[in-house]
Parts: C-alpha cells; structure tokens; sequence
C-alpha cells in the first residue's frame, strides 16, 4: 500500500492538471450505528448490490488552487469544468485497498471503482500501477493478474489466474459504475479478496468558489472546487 | 393432470432454521390438499452479527411485461414496507423513482398497474440472504419536475387488482360445504390466486346460505367470514391466505435487549370493554366433527306407596306370610333422562331412559329331571305381591323400567337414510315355571324363553328388560318417489289370547333360533289343583304371555303423479306368522293404494333445515372486571357468518383480545420476523421470563447511509386470553 500521493497531479477527464496545495479526500462510510435496548452497538452497513466490496464508502474532495497568471491553463480548465455537467473521471495516483469476503464457489466481482490502470495513463502503464490482487493478504502474482478488454460472468478464466475487465459497466443493482472481474478458481467460502489499484473515480462538480478579488491579491484568482463522487 | 403450486424460499445459509408448514395445492376434481411441512434454514436471521447488510432490490415492470431491476442510481435511498394483519392483510410498499421520464404525461407506465417487487437483502460480508418483502403492483404515483425530478410512488400488494371485486356468490342453506370448500370456490371464481389455508378443521361446516349480490367486496367478505374461526386472510406472495393466528406457535425468534431498540407497552384503557356480548344466529350443533351430546333430564315428583310383597316362597318351598308395611309418601315416581347427540349438525341418536318404581317379575316354578317332576323355584327366593305375581325382591326399587334408544344414519348428502328404534323394556307377564318339553329341553332358568326377535324377556328364572327393535329405512327413487321401509313392526300387533285347549299339539312359541316350539301343554285348574308334572303347565288359559311378539315389514311407497297428488301404496308382511296361535289384533293393517293429495313427503330429514336461532355469548374478561372495580363494560357486536355457539364463542374471544396490551417494539431490520409472527421477548425489565406476543403489523424502513427500522406492533395475551 502506498503511502500518501505518488504524483502530484491528477487527471480530470484525461486532462493532467497540476494538485493545489490543499487537497482533502473525505471518505464517507456508508453506514449506520444500531443502538440496541441494552446499549450495545452495532454497524448496519448499506448494501448496495451482489458483489461489491464488504464495506461500501463513497468519497468527496475539495481542492483549493491559488492561482495567478502563470495558471491561465490550470484556470481555464477550472472554468471549463465548471460549466460542464458530469459525470467526470478523476483520478490521483493514491492506492486504495477494497476488501470481500469471498463467498461459496463465488468467482466474480465487481471493483467498485474502474482500474485507472486499464485507461492506460500516460506514465503509468508499468507494471508499478497495475492492480496488486490478494488472496487472505497473499499477493497473486503479476502475471495471474491479467487485464482483460471484457470480462463478465461467463468469461473463461484460466485456474489460478484472474481477469479484471477493462470495460467500465453499471453494476445491475446499484447502476454505478464498476468493473468486473473474476478468478479463474473460486477462492473458497470465506476467503478475504483484496484488491489495491488506483480507482477511476466517477465524480461532478459541486462548487468551484472564487475567492474575492482583492486589492493585494490582484492577479490572484483562488478556486476552491467539491468534487462528491457520483454513480 | 393436477397442477402444483410450489413454494419458494429464497435461501444461502444455515445460521438458523425456521419451521415452515406449508400445504401443497393439487387441483384436480377434488380439490385435494397435501400437507406437507419444511424445515429450512433461513439465511437472514443475522441479528446478533456486530457488522451487518441491510439493503434492498426493487424490480418492475417498466412496460416491456418482465420485471427489471430498478437501480440504486434510479432510487431514492428511502424505502418503506408496512403490512399488517388488519383489514384484508395488504401490505404497502413507498419509494422515490428518479429521472424525467418518470413523468406521467409523456410515460404511461406509471398510469399503468405495473408489477412491482421488493427483496430484503441481509447479511454479513460473504453471507446474504434476500427475503421477499412485497410482490403487487403500483397504486399511486405523484411526479414532481424538481430537481432532481421524482416520482414518488405507493405500490399495494397482490390484493390490489382484487379489493374492489364485488362478491356475487351464492350457497344454498344446508350445504355443509366447509369454509375452506366455500373459499377456494370464490377465489376460483373470481380469479384470486389460491396460497395457503391453515384453520382447524378446514374452518367449519357451514349450514347457512350465502347470497351475495355485489354489495360487498371479496376481501370484505372474507373478512368477516372467517372472523367466526379466529382466522385472518392476508397476502403472501402474491397470493391469498387463510390463517388463524394466536400464541400458541412457536416464536420465530427470542429477542434479548440486544436485539431492538426500544419496547412500549399500553395496555388497554381503564374503561375499555372488558366483556363483549356477541350475538348472532346460530343453530345449536357444535359442527362437522364435533359430536355432541346434551342431557336433559325430567323428574316427576308424588305421593306413592312402594308396593311390597305379602308373602315369600323360600328356597325350600315353604311359603312365610310377610307383614310389610308400605306408607304413600312424596318421592320421585317417574323420570325420563334424555340424551341427545348431535353430529355434523345432525340428531344422530336420542336415548330415552325411563326410571320407575318396580321389581322384576320371577318363576316361582321350575321343573327338573327333563320335566319328570315340577316344583317350587330351589333357586332363589321368590316373593308374591298383591296382584299374585311373583316378584325377585320383596319390594320396589326406582330402576330403569324403559329405554328408547333411537340410531340415525344420514346419506353423504346428508338425507335421513335409516332409523333404528330400540325399545328396552318390561312387559309385565308372569310366567310361572319354565320348561317346554321338546327334545331340547328348554328351562327358563338355564336358556332363552318366549324371546322376541333380539332381546331375551326372562332368563334363569327372572324377567329381564326386553327389546324391541324397529327399522325404518328410505329409499330415494326417481323423480320425488320415495319408498319407506319399516320392519319389526311390532305396535300394531299384539296378542291378547293365545293357546289351544283343543289341539295343544300344534300350540307353541319360536324361539331364539326361529324354529318353531310345540308346546306339550295341559292347561290346569287353580294353583291348588294343578298337577306338576309331564305335560307341564306353562300358564293358565286365557293368560297373557305378553307382547308385541309380532313382527312384520311394512312398506309405503309414494308415487309422485304431479305437483299436487301422489299415491301412497301400503303393504304389510308378517315377518313371523303364528299359525297355530289363535290371535287377534288389536288394529289391522291398512294396504294398498290409496291417492293422497299433495307432493310426495319429504322423508329426508335435514336438520340443518332447522332454523338457526338468535343467540347471545356474553365473554368476560374477569380479570379486568376485577381491575374495573368490578364494573363491566360490555361492546356488542354482531356476525351473520356465524354457524354455532362455538363460533360465536370464538368471535367474541377475539374481540376481547383486540384489547389485549399492545406491545411496540423497534428494532433494526431482521428479514424474519413480520405480521404474523410470534415473537418471544425475554429480558428482565420486561417481563418475569419469557413474553410471546403475536405481531399485528410490522413496518419495514431502509434510508440513507443503512440507517433501517422495522416497527413491530404486537399484542401481548394475557393468560385469561391465551
């Protein structure tokens, strides 16, 4: 797992652009605390379809540029984002880990979020950004760990490896959008699947704030832009 | 070829099992049922799990005719289920559908009754189990063009293309179709999906007619229909059941403080009804299988003296005179015990007992050595009462003297088929010594003497209780003809002299075999003069040895000619013809045919046909009398569909318990347990042990972030109401 941001820029529907200096992710955990009569406690996660990772989380972020004239490019595309409905891809290169609990003979599932590495970035085609499969916190090897251009339920796996689709689809329960993937050999009932790989984030914007012009800030244009991630 | 309906459980686990009863419907001419019950595990009992799913899949017809999955992206994250055992048992499903398409004007799927479904999913990572919650159809929507544009959208289950079907339905009095018979024919024609139906004894038998003319709706109906059984109809996918709920199951799950939120309990208000005076007409069977049998006795009281012996023949012969006093005092002369049993509906037996004062009559004589000598009775005692019989005992006793004992058989259709009367009784007739001197040998004090056809009238010397049994059949012929059949006709015919002076050869009795008896007869003088010995004496000239002996078949056969005469034909055949008995009747047989004017009479006798009576069940609930100040607040109601007292009975016990404490119970989303459902709650601050609360309705709610509710309002019985 890495740690912390390995660039320091993110791609906004395929555009690299430049994190500000202030970048907050917000992780929402799609959950709730039951409170019983005898004041135990429990979490009632949301389900949200067949599938998909145990603990289900959405995110929002907020990126807070200070842009002056040397950022005419950076401003321009602020403003082009602005103006466009999403949804929108993005993408930073910060690992993150999903986690299931394999069910009986379960083969397929669905990464909650398309692999960043199947769109083939400019940069991170190596194999340092390919999606690191685990099965009980041992990684498969690279080369079981083949991106497929379609992989769906009926796709013939070989055993021992896994495929992991590069065509984004909408999950049938949830309608986000997903990738499938799916093991050549079912990991057996109970089996913790992890998956680490850098999430293709479908997301809109919320508000793109300007800071007021100001008599010493002339030349100045801070944006502050929310991006909450959407299905 | 039947056809099955088969039942389906959505199922991934073992965590916990659940009993299922199910019935499988096999249609056919019958309409058969086979019982069948399953023990599976339900996956969705995950309650105690600290990490837990709650979720939901929505499906529906988007107008294409097959169900689809409507997506989390197209829904509102709140969704609602409530369903509950009032009413006809609905539940309703409310959700959010986003998008502009939504919008009716330009999308007729929403003015359409579109199916729609809705599956609980809960689990744990690894293990989730669905559980159909709602299957029916859309009932509202409204649309609103906001942003983001939504329609919001009530759906009602299975029951909604079939609430406002009105009843046309018709049943004749007297049909003895069960509930369950009448169920499944209205459901058939109406087109209502048939599930399960689980009411003791398919609901009862019905005698009352059914005539609905549309005034009322089919789940209205069946409402108040089975509300005399305690039973409920509710909706379970997709199709109509029939239940009587209570407390006496099983709980599906023992909820501890852990497993829910909050608990409130109200019991009923101070001055609520605490006793319910249920009228309704009803008749006075008990139902299809329940026999019943009502006592009803009557006692005669007057001044009466016990006769009592004057003298005493001992064993050896001599005779002491005995100076018995006998005082007139006021007792009890006379009593007739009735029992009468009912079953199905139908009187299928009344025994009449007749108590009086007597004492069996005796042989004073006897003969011995195969008839070689005639002497007195070395038996036993005899005693000589006034009216110079010979008696077993010195005095009277109160004793049965008669019993009539009437047996009814009833055709399938339940027509009077026979009627078997049995009359036990005494006949007062003396015989002074018993020997018949055949080959045989009879003695009065070792076989059967002077029997009729099935009963024995002395024995070992002694009179005994003597039956006479009487048969009437019917015969149901074409077109209305009936033919009745009645044999051992006895009261016509009674013998009032018997015996030939002239030809004592040819004078004899039948016995027990049939096989006719000559008797070797001298006829004596007075007592002191007779002469004991071969030829015996056997009686006195012109002594009545009793009867009716005669019996005989008599039919009469009703011949329909039209709608307002018919003949009726009469015959008569001696079944055992006395030829050489000298006999006179006291009536002589009517035969042939005669024209009588009207239709044929109607033989069958349907005691259904009886008029069902107004009856009232006033129903106590004492202990709340008692928590009144013993004040009682009585409620009236009323069902016409009630058919006995025990229906009635039943009505107004659940009555009472609609004021039974309510018990609320919030908890989070379980999937097991829901309106129907017994529960049992065990924690300390509630109850001394173990609660059993019978859930009413329950609440299904799924929002935003898992946040889930299901609300329970239950009913808890109090042991006077269990």
């Amino acid at each position: 797992m890495s740690v912390g941001l390995l660039k320091p820029y993110c791609f906004i529907n395929g555009t690299q652009i430049n994190l500000p200096s202030v970048f907050r992710e917000a992780p929402k955990m799609l959950q709730s605390v039951e409170e019983a009569f005898n004041g135990g406690r429990r979490i009632d996660a949301k389900w949200l379809g067949d599938a998909l990772p145990d603990r289900p989380i959405t995110y929002d972020w907020m990126l807070d540029w200070e842009l002056d004239s040397e950022y005419e490019d950076e401003a321009d595309f602020l403003e082009q984002l602005r103006v466009t409905p999403g949804p929108h891809t993005f993408v930073y290169w910060k690992k993150r880990i999903n986690l299931w609990t394999a069910a009986s003979g379960q083969t397929g599932f669905y990464l909650p979020r398309p692999d960043a590495f199947a769109e083939g970035y400019s940069g991170h085609t190596t194999s340092e950004w390919r999606a690191v499969v685990s099965l009980d916190g041992v990684a498969m090897a690279e080369e079981d760990v083949i991106y497929a251009e379609s992989v769906t339920s009926g796709t013939s796996v070989d055993a021992g490896d896994v495929q992991i689709s590069e065509t984004a689809v909408d999950h049938p329960d949830s309608g986000q959008t997903v990738a499938f993937f799916k093991f050549g050999t079912a990991p057996g009932a109970g089996t913790i699947v992890t998956v680490e790989y850098f999430p293709l984030y479908q997301v809109d914007v919320v508000s793109l704030d300007t800071t007021p012009f100001t008599g010493q800030n002339v030349g100045r244009e801070d944006k502050s832009l929310t991006l909450i991630e959407v299905a | 070829m039947p056809v099955a309906t088969l039942v389906r459980y959505a199922l991934t686990t073992t965590v916990e099992k659940i009993s299922i009863s199910y019935k499988l419907r096999v249609t056919n001419a019958a309409n058969d049922f086979i019982g069948y019950a399953l023990t599976v595990a339900n996956g969705l009992l995950l309650g105690h799990a600290p990490f837990r799913f709650a979720g939901f899949r929505t499906s529906m017809d988007r107008g294409t005719g097959t169900l689809e999955t409507l997506t989390g992206s197209e829904l509102g994250a709140d969704v609602s289920v409530s369903g509950s055992l009032d009413g006809f048992g609905v539940r309703e499903l409310t959700f959010s559908w986003f998008g502009k398409s939504r919008i009716p004007t330009k999308a007729s799927v929403l003015r359409a009754m579109k199916r729609v479904t809705l599956d609980l999913v809960r689990g744990v990572p690894g293990t989730q189990g669905t559980r159909r919650l709602f299957d029916g159809y859309l009932r509202d929507q409204s649309f609103t063009a906001g942003t983001p544009p939504v329609a919001s959208i009530t759906a009602q289950d299975a029951s909604l293309p079939h609430s406002l079907k009105p009843l046309f339905y018709s049943l004749p009095a007297g049909s003895a179709w069960t509930r369950e018979e009448v169920f499944l024919d209205i459901c058939d024609t109406h087109d209502i999906p048939v599930g399960n139906f689980d009411v003791p004894d398919h609901g009862g038998e019905l005698r009352k007619m059914i005539s609905e003319g549309g005034d009322r709706t089919v789940l209205d109906f069946f409402k108040l229909f089975f509300e005399p059984v305690g039973a409920r109809p509710y909706w379970r996918n997709g199709q109509l059941n029939v239940k009587k709920f209570d407390t006496t199951g099983d709980a599906v799950r023992t909820l501890g403080g852990g497993d829910f939120r909050t608990l409130s309990v109200a019991p009923p208000a101070t001055n609520a009804p605490n006793q319910v005076q249920f009228t309704a007409s009803v008749f006075e069977y008990d139902g299809p299988t329940n026999t019943r049998t009502i006592t009803d006795t009557q006692s005669f009281r007057d001044t009466y003296a016990i006769k009592k012996a004057n003298v005493r023949q001992n064993t050896d012969g001599s005779i002491d005179t005995l100076s018995l006093t006998s005082t007139p005092a006021d007792r009890e002369v006379r009593r007739i015990v009735t029992d009468t049993t009912y079953t199905g509906g139908n009187i299928t037996r009344r025994l009449i007992t007749e108590y009086g004062w007597y004492v069996p009559r005796a042989c004073n004589r006897r003969t011995s050595d195969g008839g070689a000598t005639t002497s007195h009775n070395n038996d036993f005692a005899v005693y000589q009462f006034a009216d110079g019989s010979w008696r077993t005992g010195q005095e009277e006793t109160f004793r049965i003297i008669r019993t009539t004992d009437v047996a009814r058989t009833f055709t399938e259709a339940g027509f009077l088929a026979s009627e078997v009367e049995q009359v036990t009784e005494y006949y007062p007739t003396q015989i002074r010594v018993g020997y018949i001197d055949d080959s045989t040998g009879l003695d009065v004090f070792d076989s059967d003497v002077l029997t009729t056809d099935s009963g024995i009238a002395w024995q070992n010397g002694q009179e005994e209780l003597t039956t006479e049994t009487n048969t009437r059949t019917f015969q149901n012929g074409p077109e209305n003809n009936i033919t009745q059949i009645l044999t051992s006709v006895a009261v016509p015919y009674t013998l009032v002299n018997w015996g030939s002076a002239e030809d004592p050869t040819n004078v004899g009795v039948y016995n027990n075999a049939g096989a006719f008896v000559p008797f070797a007869i001298q006829l004596c003088g007075p007592p002191s003069a007779r002469v004991y010995g071969a030829p015996i004496e056997w009686g006195l000239l012109g002594d009545e040895i009793g009867g009716p002996f005669y019996y005989g078949t008599k039919t009469v056969q009703f011949t329909r000619i039209d709608e307002s005469s018919h003949n009726q034909t009469t015959a008569f055949q001696l079944r055992a013809p006395w030829p050489h008995i000298n006999v006179s009747f006291q009536t002589a047989p009517v035969t042939g045919t005669v024209l009588v004017p009207g239709a044929p009479p109607t033989l069958e006798i349907a005691t259904w046909k009886q008029q069902s009576q107004s009856a009232t069940i006033v129903l106590t609930d004492a202990v709340r009398v008692a928590l009144a100040g013993d004040v009682e607040l009585p409620e009236f109601r009323s069902n016409e569909f009630c058919e006995t007292i025990r229906e009635l009975k039943t009505a107004a016990l659940e009555v009472l318990r609609e004021y039974a404490p309510v018990v609320t119970i919030e908890m989070a989303v379980d999937g097991i347990i829901e309106e129907g459902s017994v529960i049992a709650v065990s924690h300390p601050d509630i109850a001394y042990g173990t609660a059993k609360l019978l859930v009413m309705s329950s609440a299904w709610s799924i929002g935003n972030d898992a946040t889930n509710s299901q609300a329970l309002t239950c009913r808890w019985y109090p042991p006077e109401l269990a």
